[in-house]
């Protein structure tokens, strides 16, 4: 099963993800991004790279995780399938990701991310029954 | 949701946003529209700018400290990021703003056109091997790297220099330089206000062309309205050949749009601005950071006249080896270059007075009048060419700027179609096989390197082009010189 959900922009693309905690969710976010710019199934865990983010608010540090992912794979031709989240709190958080260096042939090509907004954007932690949630559009 | 506010119709193209509006969330923050909106359209189109909210946001950009004139929506608007996409706002110099998201992650985005000595009648039957020709020699795509492989320094001088920089390496001709918005070197750009990010972004990807809507098209003349004016900007005859480059400044410039938004949200606290919206980040103009983001803006633009001089020259070199003959002998001159995604300190007469504002275009591009200093010499009594891209498949136009533009719209006019379905809705909607047969019945060859790309790139996920501009014409911002169509077309 997919741990995202795309939802309909007229300009872009949105994933909307719902996790046990936030910091699933970031992780579920940095996959979906991956998964739109390229194929995640074929994506190895060949390497891991540590992120560290900060920012002003929780937003903040979610649209700064995901840049720093484009990064990743338009200057260093990397791409990751999976991360584990750390969030020290709502302005700091560090990212493992694991991954390998970006193989067209095998990875193909998929959407090309210009941006992450703050457009319509939604994170929530998990709070009783009520699961973590993400919303976050890319500038197509 | 749908725009329920209200709007009040000036004349058959004008319709207006008024002051006493107030949405839910200018009600929260207390704060009003200080301008009235102005949206260029018809009865017709506004019914789906209205479906789309974009008056919101229009209504939203009036609430910003120090707008003059009008929130202006241009008849290709639909909604974006805070600034809706086709808006166009000016704030006062001194007690205005600046804005990121009223330029747009992909600065300068814009379109060169070239013209040439070919005719269709010779093009055409030679078409599918032009284009893989084209194909093989200008990289596309998601991630692609191009053709050079630049240090950090390299892409700092590109960065300071832009076209100058590219033509001085050798990359097109020194006459281009005239004939580029801003000579294609936006001054005052100041490299160390990008992030080594940014810059890392840039290196891999100087003289690529993107994804998504970006596009190279061979086209032909189609119709002629204006023969004079034409001939002035080197068209002569339907059945002309020409070339267009639609594309941007890549991942350097969303890195830096990407950088000045979380700049300014730290900084936002020290001038604690009435913003509705997340995406109307901003910064009061004469603070250090509004000045940071416009030298690194400036930086954006010019890697993007860079991207598209180095293009354009693969361009010419690709034709030149396919026609046996050089670019110079083929009458391969640039006719002009456009930024559609950008802000510009200009003096405007407003009520009167000459003011000096920060213009924010974002998908929306400058069209000077006939006299203006800004116009290259050559084309002054003209007007600015105005380069409209079509999107996959529909026309293109060549327009040119005017003095009714100068007076109602701080020299601008729209930028292209805009979207009418979202990608996922094209996808659902509109049959692959039905666009590849329709292209290929209006005798259009395509190349697309992303497949998906066929659908959500079809005519039918866009606006009406013809109605966008004859909107723009109508009302009187720009005037149809040249009608484009496609016989070719490169997509990422």
């Amino acid at each position: 099963m997919a741990s995202y959900k795309l939802f309909e922009h007229t300009a872009d693309i949105g994933v909307e993800i719902s996790a046990p905690a936030l910091e699933t969710a970031f992780a579920f976010a940095g996959e979906a991004l991956f998964d739109l710019v390229t194929d995640k199934a074929q994506i190895e865990e060949c390497e891991d790279r540590l992120i560290k983010v900060k920012s002003v608010d929780i937003e903040g540090l979610l649209v700064g995780f995901l840049s720093e992912l484009l990064v990743l794979f338009e200057a260093d031709s990397w791409v990751a399938g999976r991360f584990e989240v750390t969030l020290v709190d709502d302005k700091s958080m560090s990212v493992k990701c694991f991954g390998e260096r970006y193989d067209p042939s095998r990875h193909g090509e998929g959407y090309h991310i210009k941006g992450v907004s703050y457009h319509m954007m939604e994170v929530q932690r998990a709070t009783g029954d009520t699961p973590a949630r993400i919303r976050v559009l890319f500038d197509i | 949701m749908a725009w329920e506010g209200p709007i009040d119709q000036i004349d058959e193209h004008r319709f207006q946003i008024p002051t006493s509006y107030q949405s839910r969330a200018m009600k929260e923050r207390g704060v009003h529209m200080r301008v009235p909106g102005l949206i260029f359209s018809d009865a017709n189109m506004l019914k789906a700018v209205i479906r789309d909210n974009s008056p919101d946001q229009v209504a939203h950009v009036a609430t910003l400290p120090g707008i003059v004139g009008n929130s202006i929506a241009m008849p290709d608007i639909h909604h974006g990021y805070g600034f809706a996409i086709g808006g166009v706002a000016a704030f006062d110099a001194v007690e205005g703003v600046i804005s990121p998201g009223g330029v747009g992650y992909d600065i300068n985005c814009g379109v060169r056109l070239l013209r040439t000595d070919l005719s269709a009648d010779n093009v055409r039957p030679r078409i599918e091997k032009l284009i893989h020709n084209l194909f093989s020699s200008i990289p596309t795509g998601v991630g692609s790297h191009g053709r050079m492989k630049l240090s950090i320094e390299q892409v700092e001088a590109v960065l300071e220099n832009g076209s100058r920089w590219a033509v001085e390496q050798g990359y097109g001709w020194p006459e281009d330089i005239e004939v580029t918005e801003e000579q294609g070197c936006f001054a005052g750009a100041n490299p160390s206000k990008v992030s080594h990010n940014a810059k890392r972004r840039g290196a891999p990807q100087l003289g690529t062309l993107g994804a998504g809507n970006h596009f190279i098209e061979v086209q032909e003349v189609a119709e002629i309205f204006d023969k004079t004016a034409a001939a002035a900007y080197g068209i002569n005859h339907r059945g002309q050949v020409l070339v267009m480059v639609h594309t941007g400044s890549r991942g350097c410039g969303h890195q830096i749009c990407t950088d000045s938004l979380e700049m300014m949200r730290r900084a936002a606290s020290k001038f604690d601005l009435p913003i509705v919206d997340k995406e109307l980040t901003s910064a009061p103009a004469q603070s250090d950071e509004a000045q940071d983001y416009f030298s690194a803006m400036k930086c954006g633009a010019n890697f993007a006249w860079a991207n598209r001089q180095l293009i354009v020259h693969w361009v010419r070199e690709s034709f030149a080896q396919f026609f046996g003959d050089s670019a110079e002998n083929l009458g391969m001159h640039q006719i002009y270059d456009v930024a559609h995604n950008i802000a510009k300190l200009e003096e405007h007469l407003v009520e009167g007075q000459m003011r000096r504002v920060y213009v924010h275009r974002k998908g929306a591009t400058r069209s000077f009048g006939p006299g203006h200093a800004d116009v290259p010499e050559k084309y002054r009594e003209i007007g600015q060419p105005v380069l409209i891209p079509g999107d996959m498949g529909s026309s293109s136009y060549l327009l040119a700027g005017t003095a009714q533009s100068m007076r109602e719209s701080f020299g601008s006019s729209c930028h292209g179609a805009g979207r009418a379905l979202s990608r996922h809705a094209a996808l659902k909607k509109i049959e692959k096989r039905r666009v590849l047969q329709d292209l290929h019945e209006n005798g259009i060859y395509l190349r697309a390197k992303n497949k998906r790309l066929i659908c959500e790139e079809a005519p039918g996920a866009y606006k009406n082009i013809d109605d966008v501009v004859s909107v723009a014409d109508g009302s009187g911002i720009a005037r149809q010189i040249v009608r484009l169509r496609p016989l070719g077309v490169i997509k990422g």
